[in-house]
């Protein structure tokens, strides 16, 4: 099918088209000024380009080019990543319709931050892990700051950008360090290079925890976590929906790659490191939300947590891990969507909302509403019988048999605790007094997000975790 | 016939309770009676089916349902056991359930919750069948269990009364401790036999003669201590003197609950539980006087206390407690064919006595108290029939029902000639007195002579309706046929072919042929003394009713002792219940609540909120810091590992 292209080309085939069509975009945005009346025209080819790049990377043979590689592990993470994305885009459509700006810009900048994210699952190299990282980061700091008349948006984009460029600046640096030590930025070389030093090398140390430090912002994992709930409250709530999942999976599968393969010769430090970037993050996205009186806020601590789980699976260093860190952003993944299409489903009077206490007593207005969010809290909670108990439970059986005991304890204690802000919830909705219903909600397609993320979240244990075991364990053996 | 058949006589029930239960304000009272009332009558329908099969077609069978627990060597089924002993049963205990369904339906018609009421009686006809179904000791626990729930719920279901609450919590809490004590009884048979299933146990019970077994630094006899342990478990269920004090206080429970519960069923359960346990029970004969003793006590005991009491719920129910006390002695001196017997005619006239006094109580308006009653007998005419022929039944007129069992067990008493059985015997003949004395003092004090109930109350007494009369109608035909048509399986010559060994008695502790041939004159004395207690009570209540103020006066010491039962209530609230709730409010209160609640969930809830808050006040805003926290933990980080690589160059 892409047989017209030159074989050099061929792994950018997918990247090609995703950039090329958004500029394609761009252009045509700003040429046909019709106004802001059309934003759903923006938001249809949009989705268009994003199945199409779905197609493309699922039709895309494998192969490596320097620099980049099309391999099933990328390719199966690139997946989850655009349709992470083009969630976003469904989400979002009756958000930004109702904004008085109505920005097409946020679609642009969407595509772009998918560019870059592509780049960084498909890197196996450094510069052009760096590259991709760069380039969603950048979408990502214009997103949050997408509505630029009001000041929360503005604080939260002027934040990130310059904390990001902080991490930004250490991710480089590690890298320079790195190649210092090493003479190469290649991970297959890398490994090469590592088993050829003959004595440890304190330069390699510190480029590692350099580059590792960078890419913990990227994730958001404790303590490079302090911008996510600033962020996650300031930017527009379709902007957060779409932080809170496609640059995760990003992030954790170039994490994933980087250390598996990349310094796969360096485990026994990574290793210490992920798990004190677990332990805290676990900690702070337990103990952080627990006042939170603002939903979104309370999601970015949520979600602090959850990569706190990640990384304890990561850190266990097996192929059980990485399975159980797939699984584990699998039902992440599911779980967010369907919570940021309720937060994003949030409106009183025409105006949308997000404080907990709006959610007074809706279980008797909005029922769907109220049990859909109360599924996805318990899942999250990680209460039997959805979908996130499995995850947890997963991920503490290859911690408890790495014997990572009191990692195990850490991630079971604020567990504990996590689940009072998520019972909150369910307690505010279901045994508060009623103050006033939510609006019914308008848009069919967010409707629809929330009931099936909601459905899947509780058949999940009966069909087909067992599937998505299997599938995980398949999808770890094409990492290479 | 079908298994279908015996499945439906138990599980019917359970399934009419649970619609009841469930879907009771849905589907409104009229269904809910007509679903409820239709379960227990099919039900007894397929009991009376069972019965003929099983009992008089002299056969045994057992329907395995499925393997509950399987744990090593332990292993107990789910399984409906059918012998004659639990045929015997299921036709007493569908049959008065039925009866007391039909007469709830007009008892309860003024209760807002008749819905809850009905779905508690199927709950509890289902848990006692399967009691006496069971094939082994646990699944008997099970029902056990079941049946103490029940009754718990239904002694409490007026939970707006403070009395009916503390009645109800009180015959769990005693019901405990025998609990406890069948329990260890279990335990020790397991121990004892490998087993808990009765044909395995039965089978060993020979054999384990000598064992004996390590209790409480003790060696005991094995068999012994197996059925003293369970007979523990029979005292608290059958109100045996000790752990009695919680029947009469059931009697909080609405009346047709009495009747059911607590006079004919569940009160019987320890009866059934010794006589399903013979085979052993006739290896332990230290533990067969034991019984004996404990009965006969508990018979004399209840008597006296029913003499004094005016509460006419209450002298039944120290009625049913010395009939249960004479069901227990037959035990102990092996006599379980007449025990079963006496379990079976007793059910019929003590449920009819109770549903008599319901309808007394209905009928005015909700009076217990029999000094505000008398001359009754004009208002409510049939009831006071069918009274006067349940009291006939339970005093031993022939040809009654009542005179054929309790004969036979002061007969059977009189034959054995052992020391215990004498005992026995002497104070069965006393309580024989005593009991046609009270149940003449209720009729009298309640239907004969000068009301003494307020004007307005004894105009508008009146009869119960039709759907009340009816079930005491039936009853009242066991009451005067029960005892004749019965007499030749359960004791006569057909004994040995009707029980067909669900009931086992040594060759050498089989007494029944010398009873039957003892002189005329002995027989006779039961009889007289009955008439006797008949005639003095007339006397005492009618035509001098001076008289008793005057014993009562002479006698005060006695009386009050009577009156005030023995003082076991005093007795056990000055030494188990107060220090037991000193002891449980020192746990909640400072233990609990200032220790355990203030350190451990109130504690770490407050660290976790100060942790939260500490955790906002670093989330400050400000980039500056947000940056300085990154790098402190980029330093961290750094520092650690150059230590950790550098340092040891």
């Amino acid at each position: 099918m892409l047989s017209f292209l030159p074989p050099a080309l061929l792994p950018y085939a997918p990247i090609l088209f995703l950039a090329t069509a958004t500029l394609l975009l761009l252009v045509a945005r700003v040429v046909v000024k019709n106004g802001s009346a059309s934003l759903p025209m923006t938001a249809l080819p949009t989705s268009l380009i994003i199945a199409v790049t779905i197609a493309l990377v699922y039709a895309q043979p494998f192969v490596n080019v320097p620099m980049l590689t099309a391999d099933a592990f990328g390719q199966t993470f690139t997946l989850l990543m655009l349709s992470a994305a083009l969630c976003a885009v469904f989400l979002s459509v009756a958000y930004e319709q109702a904004e008085p700006t109505r920005q097409f810009e946020f679609y642009i900048l969407l595509l772009l931050a998918s560019v870059g994210m592509m780049l960084m699952l498909s890197a196996t190299d450094l510069l052009s892990l760096y590259i991709g990282i760069e380039l969603q980061s950048l979408s990502l700091y214009v997103l949050a700051a997408l509505r630029r008349d009001t000041l929360k948006s503005t604080e939260a984009g002027l934040k990130y950008f310059v904390l990001g460029a902080l991490s930004s600046g250490l991710l480089l640096y590690g890298i320079s360090l790195v190649y210092g030590a090493l003479g190469t930025t290649d991970y297959s070389t890398m490994v090469i290079a590592s088993q050829q030093l003959t004595a440890p090398s304190p330069m390699l140390v510190v480029g590692i925890v350099f580059i590792l430090c960078g890419i913990a912002f990227k994730l958001s994992a404790a303590p490079f976590h302090m911008w996510t709930p600033d962020v996650y409250q300031g930017a527009p709530t379709s902007v957060t929906a779409f932080f809170a999942v496609a640059p995760k999976v990003a992030a954790v599968g170039a994490l994933l790659r980087l250390l598996y393969v990349g310094f796969a010769e360096n485990a026994d430090m990574w290793q210490q490191i992920m798990i004190v970037l677990a332990a805290l993050s676990m900690l702070v996205g337990a103990f952080g939300a627990l006042r939170q009186q603002n939903i979104k806020r309370l999601l970015a601590y949520s979600s602090i947590g959850h990569i706190g789980f990640m990384l304890m699976a990561i850190s266990v260093n097996k192929d059980a891990g990485i399975a159980a860190v797939l699984f584990y952003l699998l039902v992440y993944a599911v779980m967010n969507v369907g919570a940021f299409g309720c937060v994003l489903s949030m409106r009183k009077n025409g105006q949308y909302v997000d404080s907990i206490r709006d959610l007074a007593g809706v279980s008797k207005t909005n029922p769907l509403f109220a049990y859909s969010l109360a599924i996805f809290m318990l899942s999250m909670a990680g209460i039997p019988i959805f979908a996130g108990f499995l995850s947890k439970l997963y991920v503490f059986q290859v911690v408890l048999d790495a014997k990572l005991y009191t990692l195990a304890v850490i991630g079971v204690l604020s567990s504990v605790v996590a689940a009072a802000y998520y019972l909150r919830v369910c307690k505010v909705m279901f045994f508060d007094a009623n103050e006033s219903a939510l609006d019914a909600s308008p848009c069919p397609v967010t409707k629809t997000i929330v009931v099936v993320a909601a459905v899947a979240n509780t058949v999940f244990i009966v069909y087909p975790a067992q599937q998505v075991f299997a599938f995980c364990e398949r999808w770890v053996s094409t990492l290479q | 016939m079908s298994n279908s058949v015996y499945i439906a006589a138990i599980f019917l029930p359970l399934l009419a309770s649970l619609i009841v239960g469930l879907f009771g304000r849905t589907i409104g009272v009229r269904v809910s009676n007509v679903v409820s009332v239709g379960a227990i009558f099919a039900a007894a329908a397929c009991s009376v089916l069972i019965f003929i099969e099983i009992a008089l077609g002299h056969q045994v069978k057992v329907l395995p349902l499925m393997t509950w627990i399987a744990s090593g060597d332990f292993v107990v089924e789910w399984a409906l056991r059918f012998d004659t002993l639990s045929a015997v049963m299921l036709v007493v205990v569908t049959g008065v359930s039925a009866m007391v369904h039909l007469y709830s339906v007009g008892y309860m018609s003024h209760d807002a919750s008749r819905q809850r009421f009905m779905s508690y009686l199927g709950l509890f006809t289902f848990t006692m069948l399967m009691l006496v179904t069971a094939n082994n000791l646990v699944q008997l626990f099970f029902g056990w269990e079941g049946v103490g729930l029940a009754s718990y719920l239904l002694i409490g279901f007026w939970h707006d009364r403070d009395s009916a609450n503390a009645a109800s919590i009180k015959a769990f809490v005693v019901n405990r401790v025998g609990d406890l004590g069948l329990a260890l009884g279990v335990f020790a048979a397991f121990f004892v036999f490998g087993t808990v299933s009765f044909e395995g146990m039965f089978a060993q019970a020979p054999e384990k003669v000598g064992t004996v077994l390590i209790f409480w630094g003790y060696s005991v006899p094995a068999l012994e201590l197996v059925c003293l342990l369970l007979f523990v478990g029979a005292v608290g269920k059958s109100a045996q003197v000790g752990l009695h004090t919680w029947l009469p206080d059931a009697m909080e429970g609405p009346t047709p609950v009495s009747a059911l519960i607590h006079a004919a069923t569940m009160v019987t359960a320890g009866v059934f539980l010794m006589c399903r346990m013979s085979p052993v029970l006739e290896f332990a004969p230290i533990a067969g006087i034991v019984i004996t003793f404990i009965g006969a006590a508990t018979a004399v005991f209840a008597a006296t206390v029913g003499l004094t009491q005016f509460d006419i719920k209450r002298v039944i129910a120290y009625s049913t407690c010395s009939q249960l006390g004479y069901m227990m002695f037959a035990i102990g001196i092996s006599a379980y064919p007449a025990a079963i017997f006496h379990l079976f005619t007793h059910a019929f006239f003590k449920a009819l006595l109770f549903l008599g006094a319901g309808s007394v109580i209905h009928g005015m308006h909700d009076e217990q108290d029999m000094r505000k009653m008398g001359g009754l007998r004009k208002a409510l005419p049939i009831t006071h029939l069918l009274m006067f022929i349940g009291s006939l039944a339970l005093a031993g007129i022939p040809p009654f029902a009542g005179y054929y069992s309790k004969d036979m067990i002061l007969e059977l008493a009189r034959a054995k000639g052992t020391y215990f059985a004498h005992f026995a015997m002497v104070a069965g003949l006393i309580v024989v007195f005593l009991t046609a004395f009270y149940s003449w003092r209720v009729l009298c004090l309640t239907f004969y002579g000068k009301t003494r109930a307020d004007k307005h109350t004894f105009e508008h007494a009146h009869e119960s309706p039709f759907v009340m009369l009816l079930p005491m109608l039936i009853l009242t035909v066991g009451a005067i046929g029960a005892g004749y048509l019965g007499k030749e399986y359960f004791i006569g010559h057909e004994r040995l072919t009707f029980w067909n060994n669900s009931l086992f008695v040594l060759p050498a502790n089989d007494v029944v042929d010398a009873a039957h041939h003892l002189p005329e004159i002995e027989k006779k004395v039961p009889l007289v003394l009955a008439l006797a207690g008949i005639i003095f009570s007339y006397l005492f209540y009618l035509v001098f009713p001076k008289v008793p103020a005057f014993f009562t006066k002479v006698f005060r010491f006695t009386y009050t002792f009577f009156y005030r039962k023995w003082f076991f209530d005093e007795l056990y609230t000055l030494v188990f219940v107060r220090g037991a709730k000193a002891l449980g409010r020192g746990f909640w209160k400072i233990f609990d609540g200032k220790i355990i609640d203030r350190f451990l969930p109130n504690g770490a809830a407050t660290v976790s909120w100060f942790t939260a808050g500490g955790l906002s006040r670093l989330q400050s805003g400000f980039v500056a810091q947000y940056a300085t926290v990154m790098v402190l933990g980029l330093l961290a980080f750094l520092s650690y590992f150059l230590f950790k690589t550098v340092l040891p160059l």
